[in-house]
């Protein structure tokens, strides 16, 4: 591929007389035209390009409790008290410095910097905090991490000093703590005079991140710079965030040099390092594990005989190979990814499950053979109900990567004699489907979390089980075991690290037990940098933070770290 | 002109003129390989067969998509899927706009006038987002993209048809039979009908072009069933696995040729059939001698109603 | 005028059928999407959440009727609500920033088309049978054949990624829109390129081979062959009397076209992410954003409405017989 440094040429770099050829039709106008001032106060060059939202139709809206908030809302504008860091498992203190359980795991008080300001200059205190969670309690229809506390575990949070702010539990359940301190903070005096915050358009926000001054807005891209109010020392004075209508448009810009943080390319070891190896890089860490679902309120579906003899089927290697060109591993019996659960994983469940989640089909078919699912005349095996075992596997239709997985999900399971028809489809109609459990089999993954309390709740609890029809995000599944929920309980009221760990471990073993879900390979956080003019990106060799512009939270611990590069 | 005869001199031109004989070459090729392909097809199109991306050889002749299938055998069976849905649409569309015409023509009056305002409506109403619209709705798949590529494309046939219609009626013979008060359900039947043999074969294979296109345009938008294999769902994984951009232009390239080729060689057809409709153009020695038909006015408006 | 008139009445009648259409295909696929659609953006929602957002996103449980009342009421006072995949923005807020960008590019290519179409049919048909005529048809034609799509990313590889003539992307270099000076015209200008190109490539053929064949017809007429006759020069002939009414036709089908290319450019915007109105509209349905899914077809249709009705007061000047009173 033809390498070019266009970065710091405008679009105007046609030569002189390709330009006059290209202006032929409108000659008149080519003799007139000249390269354009930038009109932003800030110029380009000085801002780190992101990819971050698709599309170009961005509007000016800035409200971070959003269901479909602006990216920059959340992740340079407002912050949270505390950062899960998903790179080193260690919970970063923020605006917070702190945080202290009571004995009884029944109050829970966070200390607060006393430095922080906003960007309008007035000060950070508690009593922001405490406002911010007292609005979501007023409109249920704020959406952030802490929506939903009051209803389930909290009953009151109030500012108790200028740093310091108590919250008052409802019953024990400490896995809270998470969602509380993961929840971005607004200014009490500006949103109190907010006649309606859900559809407040905070066209002028306020808040305490690095960039939240609007210098220069428009539809396919705007620029977000500096807090002049920031608590922390900024080497960078702001983003460009650029639209990008497809996959090739975002490959392209990548490609040609013009997006120094974000985007997706296909195999970047050939398409992308090896344009320019001394700049241009990518990390993929793996926070979750995509999942084959199978639904289990089907009668075959929910044998777990069945379910670990599909996964016996499956070529795990291929899907990671042309999916995500080989950069990933394949799932463990666990259901857990490696690297964030890495303390909390029991070697010996893996070791155990090895049995089912191994590539082996002979064996997959000796177990439908022995568990009595015969094949018919056709090949196809029957279920005990007589019906063929075929189904469909639905997949939304631009997930490439979960795509070429089903197809070969498809592939591997006509060897053991079921017959799957992948269907794409919208990713509305694909949700649609998902959440009221009326599916056969779906891929899943897991959310992001910061211990694997959520993931054995969302997965084999009955609480998290809804009748067919009634839509939900978790447990697609449907398989609950009240065991589970004993289990999940004891957790919740634990504050104790030890006792915590082997309850996981317990749940560990009923998942490698039950097979409620069947792993496939660890998803890859898409990362890609391009050191050209900023240095100071994570990576693997320095793994402060994620680098993947989508995790919440992650991108405010890179900024104060990028530096321009000296020209 | 009777139906038949038109046929006969479609033949009879075919042979006399090269670009509908390129066309009909290339259409033959085109459907007769797609329809063996259950013989002639080297893998299983939905297949992973080879490396992703694999640059044409012998043993993909057409490479491999990025996903590892077989591009000849995708083109071979998206082929099939592609023509007989378009061929579907076609017949639909061409039947229910004959009905339209028809039923104006016979009842005349007001049902003629409610019909050709409910013809205006949906010719005046922009066609690729009431297709998207309704699409967005609908389960993906061939029922969805012939339901809804007949229900937004039968428009404009309804409005040509019944114009024909017209016209004929001011002539002689059906005013002949008028008089010696042959019913009217004859005199459409009869009469109209297989007059309208040569207006209603050029409107159809503007059809088939139309559907292969609009059917490409959904899929390109990710509005079809991705598990079917046709050209249209070829070039929505070719560019959604950045084909172009990593080079692999043969996944993307193959389809587009196809469905453009599709599309001229019935064009260059339809221009013969066309002409049997244009006294003026056929009389034009020159033109012959030139070896171009040109479709006239009064049936390709310059209107792409495809996308 | 009276023929004005009843073109109107009838645009009106259009449109309101269009709005109807509009109101009643989303409620009439089967199931309730609304909460599911709420489901999608939130992953974390109570029963009480949900409740609010439906009431905030104006999802209501009120009978059909009313509100399609309701609809009417807000279209008219041009309040199209609030997107859901761009959620707490106006709709209205999306549709005018893209429109103009929309609006630009369907005249720029419409009217290129045309004019370059109808010039080379003119050019195919004054030298009937010549090496132009013999071989512009049938490459406009092949042209043709090709989605818009298709081409549009061809384009885009070679002539934006590869070779680099053209940007990538936007509608002109800055962030906030261009001064109206002659720079930042040409800069608007620049950016048109590529997209428009596009169209026209696909949309020329028509043209030029409706302007050819009704040329045709045009100079086997009698009095044309007097006017030559008379001693008039061929060239004259041909510019004073046969493409004026050669080009009668060409003007009739420019509203329809108008629609058809509206269309087409859509995609195109898709594909070289110039800020129209195509990338909303996918969007939009990717994401069941009904009140934005509506509001884009409801503007589109309008707009292609008006500018439909535009070609025919037109026609109406040109021609002198619908003046009279003949057309319909």
């Amino acid at each position: 591929m033809h390498r070019h440094s266009s970065l710091k040429k405008s679009p105007w770099h046609l030569s002189r007389s390709l330009r006059a050829l290209a202006l032929a039709g409108l000659a008149g106008v080519a003799a007139l035209s000249a390269p354009l001032p930038a009109m932003a106060e800030v110029p380009l060059d000085q801002l780190v390009r992101i990819v971050a939202e698709g599309g170009n139709s961005f509007t000016r809206t800035f409200n971070p409790f959003s269901p479909t908030a602006r990216w920059v809302s959340t992740r340079t504008m407002y912050e949270p008290t505390m950062i899960q860091n998903y790179a080193t498992g260690q919970l970063d203190p923020w605006l917070a410095t702190g945080y202290e359980w009571s004995a009884d795991a029944l109050s829970l008080t966070l200390t607060l910097r006393d430095d922080v300001k906003w960007s309008d200059g007035e000060a950070f205190t508690a009593a922001d905090v405490a406002f911010t969670f007292n609005l979501m309690k007023d409109n249920p229809g704020l959406i952030g991490p802490a929506a939903g506390a009051f209803g389930q575990y909290l009953s009151a949070v109030e500012a108790v000093d200028d740093t310091t702010v108590k919250f008052t539990f409802s019953t024990t359940y400490t896995p809270g703590l998470y969602a509380i301190v993961d929840q971005f903070i607004v200014p009490e005096h500006v949103w109190k005079d907010v006649a309606d915050p859900v559809t407040f358009e905070n066209s002028e926000p306020v808040g305490t991140g690095p960039f939240t001054t609007i210098d220069a807005f428009g539809t396919d891209r705007y620029q977000v710079t500096k807090n002049p109010n920031y608590w922390q020392p900024l080497n960078i004075e702001g983003v460009f965030v650029q639209g990008f209508n497809g996959n090739d448009q975002v490959s392209a810009a990548v490609l040609s040099g013009n997006i120094d943080w974000g985007g997706l390319v296909p195999d970047p070891d050939t398409t992308f390092v090896a344009l320019d190896p001394e700049h241009f890089g990518y990390w993929w860490p793996r926070t979750s594990v995509v999942m084959l679902l199978a639904n289990t309120t089907d009668g075959a579906l929910g044998d777990t005989t069945v379910r670990k003899a599909m996964s016996l089927a499956l070529d795990r290697q291929r899907m990671i190979n042309t999916g995500v060109w080989g950069k990933s591993v394949p799932g463990n019996a666990t259901g857990l990814p490696e690297g964030p659960f890495k303390d909390w994983i029991d070697p010996a469940v893996v070791e155990a499950g090895a049995s089912w989640v191994n590539i082996d089909p002979d064996a997959a078919n000796k177990l439908l053979d022995d568990a009595g699912y015969a094949r018919g005349a056709d090949g196809i095996r029957v279920d005990k109900d007589g019906q063929p075992m075929a189904y469909d596997i639905i997949v939304p239709s631009g997930w490439n990567d979960w795509v070429s997985a089903s197809q070969i999900v498809a592939e591997n399971l006509a060897d053991i004699g079921m017959d799957v028809t992948l269907r794409t489809t919208t990713a509305d109609s694909w949700t649609n489907s998902t959440f009221t459990g009326q599916f056969d089999l779906s891929l899943g993954t897991a959310q992001r979390t910061a211990t694997p309390f959520e993931f054995y709740r969302n997965n084999m609890a009955t609480s998290s089980v809804q009748p067919v029809g009634t839509a939900s995000p978790n447990n697609q599944q449907r398989y609950g075991d009240p065991a589970v929920d004993e289990l999940l309980a004891k957790f919740a009221a634990s504050t104790d690290a030890a006792e915590q760990k082997s309850i996981i471990a317990q749940l560990e073993g009923m998942f490698n037990e039950a097979a409620p879900a069947i792993p496939l390979y660890e998803q890859p956080d898409w990362g890609l940098y391009n050191t050209t003019r900023f240095t100071g990106f994570p990576n693997a060799e320095n793994a402060y933070a994620p680098l993947s512009l989508q995790m919440t939270n992650g991108p405010l611990l890179v900024w104060p770290k990028l530096e321009r590069r000296a020209e | 002109m009777s139906f038949y005869e038109t046929f006969g001199k479609i033949r009879r031109q075919a042979l006399g003129s090269i670009p509908v004989l390129v066309g009909v070459v290339i259409l033959v090729i085109l459907v007769g390989s797609t329809a063996l392909a259950r013989w002639i097809a080297p893998y299983n199109p939905t297949r992973a067969t080879g490396g992703i991306n694999e640059f044409p050889s012998w043993a993909h002749p057409f490479g491999t998509t990025g996903q590892g299938q077989d591009v000849l055998s995708q083109f071979l069976y998206g082929g099939q899927n592609t023509l007989w849905i378009a061929f579907t649409i076609a017949v639909l569309t061409t039947l229910l706009a004959l009905i339209v015409a028809l039923t104006s023509a016979y009842f005349r009056g007001w049902v003629d006038d409610v019909l050709t305002l409910v013809t205006n409506v949906f010719l005046v109403i922009p066609s690729l987002p009431l297709i998207v619209v309704l699409a967005a709705f609908l389960t993906p798949g061939p029922a969805t993209m012939i339901m809804v590529l007949t229900i937004t494309g039968w428009a404009f046939g309804a409005r040509l048809f019944r114009s024909q219609a017209l016209s004929l009626r001011e002539r002689e013979f059906i005013a002949a039979a008028e008089d010696v008060g042959e019913r009217r359900w004859r005199i459409v039947a009869i009469e109209l009908l297989p007059n309208m043999g040569s207006v209603v074969a050029a409107y159809f294979v503007n059809q088939v072009i139309f559907a292969i296109t609009a059917q490409a345009s959904l899929e390109f938008l990710g509005l079809g069933d991705g598990g079917q294999v046709t050209w249209g769902s070829m070039l929505f994984w070719a560019q959604n696995t950045s084909a172009l951009i990593r080079g692999a232009w043969w996944t993307f390239v193959v389809p587009g040729m196809a469905i453009a080729l599709t599309a001229f060689s019935l064009a260059l057809i339809n221009n013969a059939v066309d002409e049997l409709g244009n006294p003026r153009l056929r009389a034009d020695r020159l033109l012959r001698k030139a070896g171009f038909r040109k479709p006239s006015a009064s049936l390709m408006t310059p209107v792409k109603r495809d996308a | 005028m009276l023929y004005i008139a009843k073109r109107l009445a009838f645009y009106v009648l259009a449109a309101f059928v269009a709005i109807t259409v509009n109101f009643f295909l989303p409620r009439l696929t089967p199931g309730d999407p609304a909460s599911t659609i709420v489901a999608t953006y939130s992953t974390t929602l109570n029963e009480e959440s949900l409740a609010a957002l439906r009431q905030a996103y104006g999802l209501t449980d009120d009978p059909l009727f009313q509100q399609y009342l309701t609809y009417l009421g807000n279209i008219l006072r041009g309040d199209f609500g609030r997107s859901l995949s761009n959620f707490p923005a106006q709709v209205s807020d999306i549709i005018a920033a893209g429109i103009g960008w929309s609006v630009l590019l369907g005249l720029t290519s419409v009217l290129l088309s045309f004019v370059i179409g109808s010039a080379l049919g003119a050019l195919a048909a004054w030298r009937r049978g010549g090496i132009f005529d013999r071989f512009a048809p049938p490459v406009l034609l092949f042209l043709g054949s090709f989605p818009y799509f298709f081409l549009a990313l061809l384009l885009f590889y070679i002539f934006c990624f590869k070779l680099k003539w053209f940007p990538m992307g936007n509608a002109y270099s800055s962030v906030n829109p261009p001064p109206f000076t002659l720079s930042g015209i040409g800069d608007v200008l620049y950016h048109l390129i590529a997209p428009a190109f596009t169209v026209v490539l696909v949309s020329l053929g028509p043209w030029t081979l409706n302007m050819r064949n009704a040329m045709i017809g045009v100079l086997s007429e009698d009095y044309l062959t007097l006017a030559e006759a008379k001693g008039l020069k061929p060239r004259r002939v041909l510019f004073s009397h046969a493409v004026r009414t050669a080009l009668l036709p060409n003007i009739t089908a420019l509203g329809a076209a108008i629609g058809g290319v509206f269309s087409g450019q859509l995609l195109t915007e898709i594909v070289f992410t110039y800020p129209g109105l195509g990338y909303s509209l996918m969007r939009a349905v990717s994401a069941v954003d009904y009140p934005l899914m509506q509001a884009l077809f409801l503007i589109i249709t309008l707009s292609v409405l008006a500018a439909n009705f535009l070609v025919d007061t037109l026609y109406v000047l040109l021609d002198p017989r619908v003046r009279a009173g003949q057309g319909a």
